[in-house]
Parts: structure tokens; C-alpha cells; sequence
């Protein structure tokens, strides 16, 4: 006998595919709008003070890799990093090489626009001024010999670590000796001596800058890098504080260089 | 119970104890022109505060030299004056046996106009700045012997991102002596350390130091300082290699030197108030470790051949937080007070021999 409610329009309804639709539509309904599309830098309007056209970048130009003078011509990671900043602002750049020292006070007194020159963050300085996400890590490492295959930090328990006597490298693996319990040899008179020891096996890794890590490895592939850093000192441009706008697009900017390479390209560049 | 505690009471209060007195301690030094540049004036905490002195004390130096910016003191309005981190510079340092010299300059807002940095002082208000030395001067009279007028005048970031101007700074400086003078006669006024370099005259950067050290001396500056401070870096140069007008050495203080004598002020004493060397790998005017540590011990030996040197105070001793710059490579003492290869072999220098750990 046939059922007479089959015959109901409600049972001919195709309730199952009629509720996915209706549920799909109500949550992009709810969803929010997608972001604007990030405009490119050079629509973003600089600040008033700013010369038209033109990007100051105050640097130290007493600070290889990134910033050097080379036969009366400035050059470095910083200063390239300068220049395609400029290019894709379609704005002539000017270099201004301050001593590290006037840096801050020049961005602040607009004798300069942003500030690219090996800059770590300060904490004190947020609120005077706007840092951009990070560009290079610098800090302190452990460089170790690549076959020895040390995964982290971690793989480092009970080793001994080398390090040039009264450097910063030996200044952050005195700090890092009793959490990873490292026995910690810094009576080497130069950073030579330390890999040499490294590479003869009287020592398991060299605490060392990172910046001069990147350099030796380029040279002697034979070693490695280790991460994390035993002491993080990441790179930033500083911007002034009245700039908001324009920190965010230079932000955007940093992020597209990252995502597509750049930014590992010019460390590779230019520093190893 | 109840008798012994009031008879405990009643001899408490027949015979009080005295509070126990601190007793200045004394520094030993076989040198006593060693000195250091401290670096306190962002450091908070009393303990760190005493335990950096100390550290000095037992490195063998009996000079520190100290930065007290004015807005530090007369930050808010010029009624108002905070002395509480001064007075507990000055207190802990001289409990430490040290001799304090005391660099004031920078201004705060309310003495400046707005949208310049705090190096920025117009002649309008160098009466207002002289009232701030002459306070200093009274409130730690005994206990600091030598007040710095200004830092590397001759620079411009230093100058308010300003031209350089020696007879505004002399006027600076005139202004500033009167005002200390009439109220403690015994402080010693300090002409500002100027910054060496080479930059011409008309360079919007700043002015050589020893142009601009005669351009003060034209201007009537003699008369108004009882010592001159002096700034000796010695970038990649040992502290003996020769000293060229055209060159920063550390023997730079020689030619300092000249200009004073040629100006007929030879009986007048100076300080080193900052200088050194650095050993970050980074720096183009870095040196290794090992030469920075051969210099600096040199250097101090150099300070007992100068009879006009008074003290030798190099940049610097301990910061309150890694700047991780290479300016942290000027360092003698890490920010967790780990003590450097550079101060531990001062010390050696200094007393002869390295105490042991623990010492008070």
C-alpha cells in the first residue's frame, strides 16, 4: 500500500541538497569581506615632511656586510636592500651615512626617512618610532660540522662548545651553559683557532655571530648553522612613528620579498 | 616569658643599638688614574647599581665618570625636580671609595621647542641650564669633585642637529661655571670631551675637535673651565702609534694637548672621560679581542706618563641591556656582569693580582 504522506510536496522537496546550499550561503553571508588587494608602496602617501620623490635612507656605512665604503662607493646588503626599497617606489634614493649614534636623532628631525643600517629593535625606542618586521636574523649561533648531524640546540647536551675568548659568542654561551649544559672552552685567542678545533674534534661547536657564521659556511661547506639562535638579534627598518601608513605597505613589501626569495637571495649575496 | 621579654625591652631601650653605619671602602689600585666610564643612567635597580661600582672598586679603578642628563632630574616642569636615581648613583659610587665625575647635559621638553631632539639648548635658556649645574653642585658638594659641561659639543647630533658653534658652546660654558662658582667654589668645571674627527669647517656633521678646541680657546673659553675633558678612541691604531692631525688615534690626546699649551693654558689639567677600543668582529674600526685587551693595559700604563692627565677613564663599563649593536663590544662587563677576558686582565694590571671570587 502506498504511503499517502510520500505524495506531500514537502517529501518531494530535496531537503538535503536544498539545506547544504542554504548553509553554505549563510556563512559567506557571515563571512567578512575579503581584504582590499595590499596597494602597492607607491600609492601609499608619505609623510608631509618628506621630500616629494625622493627616499633618504640614513645608514653606518662602517659596518660590513651591510653597509661599506668600496673605493668612495657605498655598498652592502643594506644599501641593495636600499635601493630596490627606492626602485619600488619609483623614488631616486638618497644615502645619508651617519654614525650609528645619530641615526635615531636624524629620523626624528627628518634629516633622514627611514633608517636602514644593521638596526636591531630597540624596546625603548617603540612609541618614537616604527620598526618593520624583521629582515635578517643576526644574534649569536652554533656553527657545528655538518656531518656530525646535530639536529638543535637540544643534540648539544654535555657537548663542549667553543668559543674566541671575550667575544659576544662566548658572552652568550656563558648565559646558555646551564640550561643546555654545555661545557663551555673560550681560551681560544681567535675565531680560527676555535673552528680549527671544530673541525679537529677538540670542540662540538663554535658559539660565534651569526653574520660571520653565514660567511665561513659559504666558504667551508662543511658546516652548519644551527638554529634557534643562542641569542636573537633580528634586523629591522626603522621608520618614523608618524608614519603608520607607510610602514605597513614597507612591511608588505618585506613580506612579498620573503615569500618569493628575495630577501635569501640577498643574504646569499651578500653575506653568504 | 612575660619577664624576660620586658627585661629584654627595658635593656633595649637603657642602651639602644645604633643602626649599623656603611663605612666607605677603599679602593686598592696601583694605578690610580685607572678609571671607567659607568653607563647607569637607565639602570633601575639599586642592587645593580652597587653591584657595578663594586665591580669597579675591584677592578682596580678609582674614577668613574657618570651620565646625568637634566631631564632626568627637571623632566616635567622646572618647579619640579626628581633626585631620587642621582642621589642613589652618587651615594652607592662614593660608598665604593670612587671619585665621581659627572657629565650633565641633554634638555628636556619644556626647555626646548617642540619637534627637536634633546641635544637642543638655545642661549635663552642657558641660564635655566646653569641653574641645574649649580644645583648638582650644591646638593653633592663633597662627594662629586668634577661636573662635564656637555658632551662632543662639536658634533652636530650632539649640538641639536644644529651647525656647530664653539663660541655658542663657550658662552654655554661661561654661563655654567659663574653658576656653579658662586655657590661651591671646590667643583671642578669641565670643558665638554669633543669628538675626535676630521670634518672641515662648513661640514653639516660636525667640526674637528682640535679646530674647534682653538675656536673656543679665541672665544674667551679659558676662563671658564678649571680642567678639559678629553675623548681617545683609538679605532684600529695601537695607543702608541703616532699622533697625526689628520688621523683618529688614541695619541690624538697629545695634540689636545698642544692646542692647550699653545693657548698658554698648559698649567690646567684634563680627564680621559671616554675612548678605548672595540673589539666587535663586525665594526670597520674594530680589532680583535686580544689586541683590544694589549692596548687598553697599555693605554692605562700611558695615563702615569702624562703628569697633566688627571684621570683616565675609558667608554664603558657595563650597559644595563644588550644594545647588540657593536657598540656592545666597548663593553668591560657583559650586561649580566659576567666579567670580560678585557676586565679581569685590568684587574691583573690594576692591583697586581686577580682576587678571589667573593671578595666584598
Amino acid at each position: 500500500m502506498t504511503d499517502r504522506r510520500s505524495e506531500r510536496w514537502w517529501a518531494r522537496v530535496p531537503w538535503t541538497p536544498l539545506l547544504t546550499v542554504t548553509v553554505v550561503a549563510a556563512v559567506i553571508a557571515l563571512l567578512p569581506p575579503p581584504p582590499p588587494a595590499p596597494l602597492p608602496v607607491a600609492d601609499v602617501q608619505p609623510p608631509h615632511q618628506w621630500q616629494p620623490g625622493v627616499l633618504r635612507v640614513g645608514l653606518d656605512a662602517s659596518y660590513p656586510p651591510f653597509a661599506t665604503r668600496d673605493g668612495g662607493i657605498l655598498t652592502g646588503h643594506d644599501v641593495e636592500l636600499s635601493r630596490r626599497l627606492a626602485a619600488h617606489l619609483g623614488w631616486r634614493l638618497e644615502l645619508v651615512d651617519i654614525p650609528f649614534d645619530g641615526l635615531y636623532d636624524a629620523l626624528r628631525v627628518s634629516r633622514i626617512d627611514v633608517i636602514v643600517s644593521a638596526l636591531p629593535r630597540q624596546e625603548e625606542m617603540i612609541g618614537a618610532v616604527i620598526y618593520s618586521r624583521p629582515y635578517f636574523e643576526a644574534g649569536e649561533v652554533l656553527v657545528v660540522r655538518h656531518i656530525d648531524g646535530y639536529g638543535g640546540l637540544h643534540a648539544l647536551q654535555g657537548r663542549r662548545i667553543g668559543a674566541e675568548m671575550g667575544s659576544l659568542g662566548d658572552q652568550a654561551a656563558r648565559r646558555q651553559v646551564r640550561e643546555h649544559r654545555f661545557t663551555l672552552d673560550s681560551s681560544f685567542t681567535s675565531l680560527d683557532a676555535a673552528l680549527m678545533a671544530l673541525r679537529d674534534g677538540r670542540v662540538d661547536a663554535v658559539a660565534v655571530d651569526r653574520v660571520t657564521a653565514l660567511i665561513r659556511r659559504a666558504a667551508d661547506p662543511a658546516l652548519d648553522i644551527l638554529d634557534p639562535p643562542l641569542d636573537p638579534a633580528p634586523y629591522a627598518i626603522a621608520m618614523p612613528f608618524d608614519a603608520p601608513d607607510f610602514a605597513e605597505s614597507v612591511d608588505r613589501w618585506l613580506d612579498d620579498l620573503d615569500r618569493t626569495g628575495q630577501l635569501t637571495q640577498l643574504r646569499r649575496a651578500h653575506v653568504g | 616569658m612575660i619577664v624576660l621579654a620586658t627585661g629584654h625591652l627595658a635593656r633595649e631601650l637603657a642602651f639602644p643599638r645604633a643602626e649599623p653605619v656603611e663605612t666607605p671602602r677603599v679602593v686598592q689600585t696601583l694605578n690610580p688614574k685607572v678609571g671607567i666610564h659607568t653607563r647607569l643612567t637607565d639602570e633601575g635597580s639599586t642592587e645593580r647599581i652597587t653591584r657595578t661600582y663594586r665591580m669597579v672598586r675591584q677592578m682596580g679603578a678609582a674614577w668613574v665618570v657618570e651620565y646625568l642628563p637634566w631631564p632626568y632630574v627637571q623632566g616635567g616642569t622646572p618647579d619640579d625636580a626628581d633626585w631620587r636615581h642621582a642621589d642613589r648613583l652618587v651615594d652607592r659610587a662614593v660608598m665604593e671609595g670612587l671619585r665621581v665625575v659627572l657629565r650633565i647635559d641633554s634638555v628636556p621638553a619644556w626647555a626646548r621647542p617642540p619637534g627637536t631632539t634633546f641635544k637642543h639648548l638655545d642661549p635663552d635658556q642657558y641660564e635655566a641650564f646653569a641653574g641645574f649645574a649649580a644645583a648638582v653642585a650644591t646638593r653633592y658638594r663633597g662627594r662629586v669633585s668634577h661636573l662635564v659641561v656637555w658632551n662632543e659639543p662639536n658634533l652636530a647630533y650632539e649640538w641639536g642637529q644644529r651647525p656647530v658653534d664653539p663660541v655658542a658652546y663657550t658662552r654655554l660654558l661661561a654661563t655654567t661655571y659663574a653658576a656653579v662658582k658662586r655657590v661651591n667654589p671646590d667643583m671642578r668645571v669641565v670643558a665638554a670631551g669633543l669628538a675626535p674627527t676630521t670634518e672641515p669647517a662648513g661640514s653639516p656633521w660636525g667640526l674637528d675637535d682640535l679646530e674647534y678646541l682653538r675656536a673656543m680657546y679665541r672665544a674667551g673659553a679659558a676662563a671658564h673651565f678649571d680642567a678639559l675633558a678629553i675623548h681617545a678612541y683609538g679605532l684600529t691604531l695601537p695607543p702608541d702609534a703616532p699622533a697625526d692631525a689628520t688621523k683618529i688615534t688614541f695619541s690624538r690626546a697629545l695634540l689636545t694637548r698642544q692646542v692647550m699649551e699653545q693657548f698658554g693654558d698648559g698649567a690646567k689639567p684634563a680627564l680621559i672621560t671616554e675612548g678605548g677600543w672595540n673589539d666587535s668582529p663586525r665594526w670597520t674600526y674594530g680589532v680583535a679581542p686580544a689586541a683590544r685587551i694589549a692596548y687598553t693595559l697599555r693605554a692605562y700604563q700611558l695615563a702615569t706618563e702624562w703628569p697633566w692627565l688627571d684621570a683616565m677613564c675609558l667608554w664603558t663599563f657595563r650597559t644595563p641591556r644588550p644594545n647588540r649593536t657593536y657598540h656592545d663590544n666597548y663593553a668591560f662587563v657583559a650586561p649580566d656582569f659576567t666579567p670580560t677576558p678585557l676586565y679581569l686582565e685590568v684587574q691583573r694590571a690594576a692591583r697586581g693580582f686577580v682576587p678571589p671570587e667573593g671578595e666584598p
